[in-house]
């Protein structure tokens, strides 16, 4: 049996600034435990990577936080973390049969039109991680966007779908990855997620210190670096270092 | 929440495979607890189709591999010259505040206690907040706002309390 490692306690809100916010409240507080999920219809200041800001239509799309020590699931590390989360996320959209990908390193998409993200906070003590917030945000009924070119669920099956039943379906399949890796190992699940990243072992361009340049997605490491083959030689880059070009 | 809201949420939990999941609404809270029948039978869980063409992880070799950096022990605060000076645990990029539009944690000046977040650093997006292990007060920033640190670089100056 898949054990719970998330939702055993679902705690839903109809506004707040942040639900990564809210977690951390609540955990620093002592009134929740690893597994609580935090979901609420509307996210007043909810944060995509660091001043992005995520673009969220009240009631129409999932946005939840969940806390998780890494105690709890064999000293799980934030990267195996990401890779979970990130392929539980395709899990669900393959039921849904659809085919997404990862952007490294952790958004989702749907061929190039961005349906998911994830955003991880690591409360570091002692130099290990203490807690993790782990927030998730899914375009589930939105069908206008401003700007940028997101996608959703609604947009892609021409249906609309139950906020709060896409919730509990990502809850099973995030729970059915946890619990795989406590099976497994880190490097397995390293390996699955290297599969279904965006562009993997195609030829991309990227652009790294203001310079446009050719290489082949190779994978990525166990420090969630991003491996691009370059003239039979494989470099290593951080996140932030690159800015990589989706491919047409 | 009328009966039909209860019966859809009853049904949205059974597909979790949680057995015992207590939600918590503004106004009400309700506990529901399900039978092992149904995350039994989907014991088999069905992952996404690996995409074909791909390098395959080899599952034979199930070495458990090391933790990545963070497992790594905190570098030990350093006194130099009566100042503990704190350092990196990693490498990434140093936030002084929580998000862009937010205060610094603190400022020059102000008093730190074991506990306080004293910033966070950015690795692979992961957004990982530094607590203060030493007591004392913030003498200087040794890194400037959203630049990159090195593992064990030194981060701030603090005059023990």
């Amino acid at each position: 049996m898949v054990k719970t490692y998330v939702g055993h306690r679902i705690i839903h809100l109809e506004s707040v600034d942040s639900t990564n916010n809210y977690v951390a409240k609540l955990k620093n507080e002592g009134k929740i435990s690893s597994g609580a999920v935090i979901l609420s219809d509307i996210q007043t200041d909810g944060r995509g990577q660091r001043a992005n800001k995520w673009q969220s239509n009240p009631f129409q799309n999932l946005t939840f936080s969940f806390l998780l020590e890494p105690q709890f699931v064999n000293n799980i590390s934030s990267i195996t973390i990401n890779h979970c989360v990130s392929l539980a996320l395709l899990d669900f959209l393959a039921t849904f049969k659809i085919n997404a990908r990862i952007k490294w390193p952790n958004d989702i998409y749907v061929d190039k039109r961005k349906i998911a993200g994830i955003l991880i906070e690591n409360n570091f003590k002692s130099g290990s991680v203490n807690y993790s917030i782990i927030g998730v945000g899914v375009n589930i009924n939105q069908t206008i966007f401003d700007e940028l070119k997101p996608t959703s669920l609604r947009e892609i099956t021409g249906e609309s779908v139950n906020v709060k039943s896409v919730l509990f379906e990502i809850i099973y399949h995030l729970n059915a990855r946890l619990y795989a890796f406590t099976n497994t190992s880190a490097e397995i699940i390293k390996g699955y997620y290297d599969a279904f990243l965006c562009n993997m072992n195609e030829s991309v361009s990227y652009l790294y210190k203001g310079k446009s340049t050719e290489g082949i997605i190779r994978g990525t490491d166990e420090l969630g670096n991003i491996l691009i083959e370059q003239m039979d030689e494989i470099l290593t880059f951080r996140n932030g270092e690159i800015k990589l070009k989706m491919r047409e | 929440m009328n009966l039909n809201e209860i019966q859809d949420l009853i049904k949205f939990v059974s597909k979790s495979g949680v057995t015992e999941v207590e939600i918590e609404e503004k106004d009400f809270k309700i506990t529901i607890k399900t039978e092992n029948k149904k995350a039994k039978k989907e014991e088999q869980t069905i992952y996404v189709q690996q995409p074909m063409m791909q390098q395959m992880p080899q599952v034979q070799q199930a070495a458990p591999t090391p933790a990545p950096a963070e497992a790594a022990p905190a570098p030990a605060p350093e006194a130099s010259d009566n100042y503990i000076t704190v350092k990196s645990p990693m490498i990434g990029t140093f936030y002084r505040s929580p998000s862009p539009d937010k205060p610094a944690f603190f400022e020059v000046g102000d008093t730190i206690k074991p506990g306080d977040t004293v910033c966070i650093i950015e690795a692979m997006k992961l957004f990982n907040e530094i607590e203060s292990e030493v007591a004392g007060k913030i003498v200087k920033v040794l890194v400037d706002d959203a630049s990159p640190v090195e593992y064990d670089q030194p981060l701030f100056l603090v005059e023990p309390a």
